[in-house]
């Protein structure tokens, strides 16, 4: 192992591949802040300009461009409160609030703190624990899928801002718009009204673009003047933003580990890890009440999931040619383009490739680090830009974005409708957080009961999930979910009553 | 169709390079090519790779847009209602595609019978998998079924890959009870790893790395030939069950607007052969095992007017398309 390892870092820090490694992160970074532009379209266009270098070289520089599409995915979230891609959308949850509050810069800070040692901490463990990391690819069947659909919904029930039930009616309205489209189950249009770019349903992006963006700059067009900062002189600072995230170290190590986690769970897992980081964050939080509100533990937990879920989407792509994520499928394209066959020798005779793919992921953290804090106080100053000017520029880019991500009017039209249901929940006091992970998860657990309906056969269908070690445990952490915070509650006003 | 075939087997014969001259002659803009799917999939790297050859043959450039949607007819309706002067272009691939269409009925926003096919370019051998301690071979598989066995994994709702799996049925009398459905071909495999299902179809390609790992087995190739990529695994037909290959052997083609000009189709369809041909083409295929073919734009239109034909036979084809 460690010769390897030792084979693999001589290489991964050659001069030339450290440039790769720069020069990726900086054009992932570019893209992945552009939102409808994204990580997996800058990749797949890096793609074909691989052609010529080793396979190593290869893979560093679309890895620096993954984790930099990564990071600079919350940038936009943060800002402008539009998610750059889908697993940035939890980074706007706290993200934007601090903007909001003059801490711009702060909270760019906060991101690249714990987006870089996300990458790194997530690059360490996979290394060692790989070989762990392929048995749980293996135990996440559609039961289990199933059960991770229902604790990212349970989720809701910790992060809902203000009235719970009005939480629940936002998240089951948001799985019931995420059934527009065929049914994968009976390959029956619903809800399409006839129209055929309805038929491919939802498309999540314009969906955040909608709801996040075009809302926001309607209700800020609502108000008179200003900028998004509430206090015009005040940016927030880079030193204040690293102590922030080195104060929540624990929610960092918990939000990696979630992210390693579920990034090895193939297609689905990264998009639900920054969701379950945020919600873990926030129900263990002593002050879980200014989660949603500008708390910098939010943003370190969503931010944190989100990069380390780079080192775990590599564990099926590499070990099965199963792709963890968007972006991992497109490296599998690379790797085959340059001759190399992912299979379990990537984790035996190959796994010097392996480490050096790996150690990419660590320098694209380290470049987050350095990279995103260098620029932190430029890209936080864009809170201060006037209403005035900012609004018509956002919307300008949410509608170029909802176009390019078909070249189909219908986004954008989707874009704006979505724009108006948030707008209309933001004035009637509900959450669209709760909508968003409706609209994410409804399928998920749709999709994978059925299956699940179909393997049990004339099992009792709860039993056959209850009967699956993993699905246990998941079934657990969604009864900690749900009932924690009643029981708490209730503890502490038994002992209110005792004591008075 | 007689005038556009003689046209097609006249520039293949009057060659390559004269055909280049004449191409150029033709003076060709940017050729926009609609990829009817997302960026990074199978599809797409075909066409990124092996178009901007044939435009280059061609004296020109290609620009690439993703329009994915309807089940790729979204990007095929588009290229369909546009200019028939050469500088529009689709890939798709058969017979999938008359399947998707075919299972729209009236609602298909496009009618892929009257493109201008300029020809193939690449093609996908389906293959049928199990999980090793389930079957070996086809008659294992038929054992396991009988046997009480009831589900068989697809990886598409509604596409090639799900309808084989129903005529493997009706044909051979594979006995399952339930077909589940998942999203594409790496999450099949994942299923068949993981023994939640103990079998299923999908392309050569998706499942090389699995096999490589020895926890999944082709156990036959269900083209009219074995794939390149298992020369040892037998086909259904060797092994004695009906061939399935007008639905077993996916071809990628690549087709223009309804009335495309003859002689612009006869240049393009000579720079694509000169493209697939090329060294640059055919050492990308056997690096990635990418399979890479020709077929010339007439054939490659029989084909599809035979995969219409071959699923509207399908008896309880209304049925799978959930109409």
């Amino acid at each position: 192992m460690f010769e390897a390892l030792g084979a693999a870092a001589a290489v991964t820090l050659q001069p030339d591949n450290i440039w790769y490694a720069i020069l990726g992160f900086l054009i992932g970074a570019v893209g992945g802040a552009m939102p409808g532009i994204g990580g997996p379209l800058v990749l797949t266009l890096m793609m074909p300009f691989t052609i010529g270098m080793s396979p190593e070289s290869a893979m560093i520089l679309l890895i620096g461009a993954y984790t930099g599409g990564q990071y600079a995915g919350s940038i936009p979230s943060i800002l402008i409160n539009t998610p750059g891609n889908s697993s940035s959308a939890a980074a706007v949850f706290d993200g934007y609030p601090l903007a909001k509050q003059g801490e711009g810069v702060t909270a760019i800070a906060v991101s690249a703190t714990a987006s870089g040692i996300g990458s790194i901490l997530g690059g360490i463990l996979l290394i060692l624990i790989a070989p762990l990391l392929m048995q749980l690819v293996m135990l996440f069947g559609s039961p289990e899928f199933f059960m991770l659909g229902v604790v990212g919904l349970a989720v809701i029930v910790s992060i809902s801002r203000g009235s719970l039930l009005k939480g629940l009616i936002a998240g089951a309205l948001g799985a019931l718009v995420a059934s527009i489209g065929t049914s994968l189950i009976r390959a029956q249009p619903r809800y399409t009204m006839g129209i055929p770019e309805l038929y491919d349903g939802i498309n999540l992006v314009a969906a955040f673009i909608g709801v996040f963006a075009v809302a926001e700059m309607m209700r800020l067009a609502g108000q008179r003047g200003g900028s998004i900062a509430a206090a015009l002189s005040k940016t927030g600072s880079r030193i204040k933003g690293i102590w922030w995230t080195l104060k929540e170290w624990w929610t960092l190590l918990k939000s990696t580990a979630i992210g390693i986690a579920l990034g090895v769970v193939p297609g689905e897992g990264g998009t639900v890890a920054a969701f379950v980081a945020y919600g873990e964050a926030k129900r263990s939080s002593k002050e879980p009440e200014r989660y949603g509100k500008g708390h910098p533990g939010g943003l370190v937990a969503a931010d944190a999931a989100n990069n380390s879920v780079i080192s775990g989407s590599l564990v099926p792509t590499l070990a099965f040619g199963i792709p963890g994520s968007n972006q991992a499928a497109i490296l599998l394209a690379a790797l085959m383009l340059h001759a190399v066959r992912p299979g379990p020798d990537m984790f035996g005779a190959d796994i010097q490739l392996t480490y050096t793919m790996i150690l990419a992921v660590i320098v694209g953290g380290v470049a987050t680090l350095v990279l995103g804090l260098a620029f932190a106080k430029q890209l936080g100053l864009l809170s201060l830009v006037p209403t005035a000017i900012l609004i018509p520029c956002v919307i300008v880019v949410s509608m170029l974005g909802s176009y390019v991500l078909a070249f189909n009017f219908m986004l954008t039209l989707q874009a704006l409708v979505f724009g108006i249901i948030g707008y209309t929940m933001i004035r009637f006091g509900f959450s669209v957080v709760p909508f968003i992970l409706g609209l994410i998860l409804g399928p998920l657990a749709e999709l994978n009961l059925s299956r699940t309906v179909q393997l049990a056969g004339d099992q009792n269908v709860i039993w056959f999930i209850l009967q699956r070690p993993l699905s246990m445990i998941l079934f657990l952490i969604i009864l900690v979910l749900l009932f924690s915070d009643p029981i708490k509650r209730l503890l502490k006003s038994l002992r209110q009553r005792r004591n008075s | 169709m007689k005038l556009k075939a003689a046209v097609a087997i006249g520039a293949l014969v009057v060659g390559a390079s004269a055909m280049q001259v004449a191409a150029q002659d033709l003076r060709w803009r940017t050729i926009n090519v609609i990829v009817p799917v997302g960026a990074g999939g199978g599809s797409d790297t075909y066409a990124r790779t092996i178009l901007p050859v044939m435009a280059d043959c061609l004296g020109t450039n290609v620009a690439v847009r993703n329009v994915p949607g309807d089940g790729h007819l979204l990007g095929i309706g588009q290229a369909h209602r546009s200019n028939p002067d050469g500088h529009t272009i689709t890939v798709f691939n058969l017979p999938a595609i008359p399947i998707t269409q075919l299972s729209r009925g009236e609602d298909a926003q496009v009618d892929i019978r009257d493109m201008t096919y300029v020809g193939t370019y690449g093609s996908s051998t389906l293959v049928l998998y199990a999980h090793p301690e389930a079957a070996e071979n086809i008659d294992d598989l038929m054992a396991l079924y009988e046997g009480g066995e009831s589900v068989i994994g697809a990886q598409d709702r509604v596409g090639g890959g799900e309808v084989i799996t129903h005529v493997m049925r009706d044909q051979w009398g594979l006995d399952w009870q339930e077909l589940v459905v998942y999203d594409g071909g790496a999450q099949l495999v994942a299923a068949i790893l993981r023994q939640e299902v103990p079998g299923g179809v999908t392309t050569d390609a998706s499942g090389q790395s699995a096999v490589g790992s020895g926890q999944l087995l082709p156990i036959a190739s269900l083209g009219a030939e074995r794939s390149p990529l298992y020369p040892d695994v037998p086909t259904a037909e060797e092994q004695g069950y009906e061939d399935l290959s007008a639905l077993g052997f996916w071809l990628r083609t690549v087709a223009a607007p309804p009335g495309m000009d003859e002689e612009r189709l006869a240049a393009m369809e000579a720079c694509l052969e000169e493209a697939v041909n090329s060294d640059q083409i055919q050492e990308w295929s056997e690096n990635t095992g990418n399979p890479v073919m020709f077929v010339g734009a007439e054939a490659t239109s029989r084909s599809a007017a035979e995969a219409f034909r071959i699923i509207g036979e399908i008896p309880n084809f209304d049925e799978i398309a959930g109409n």
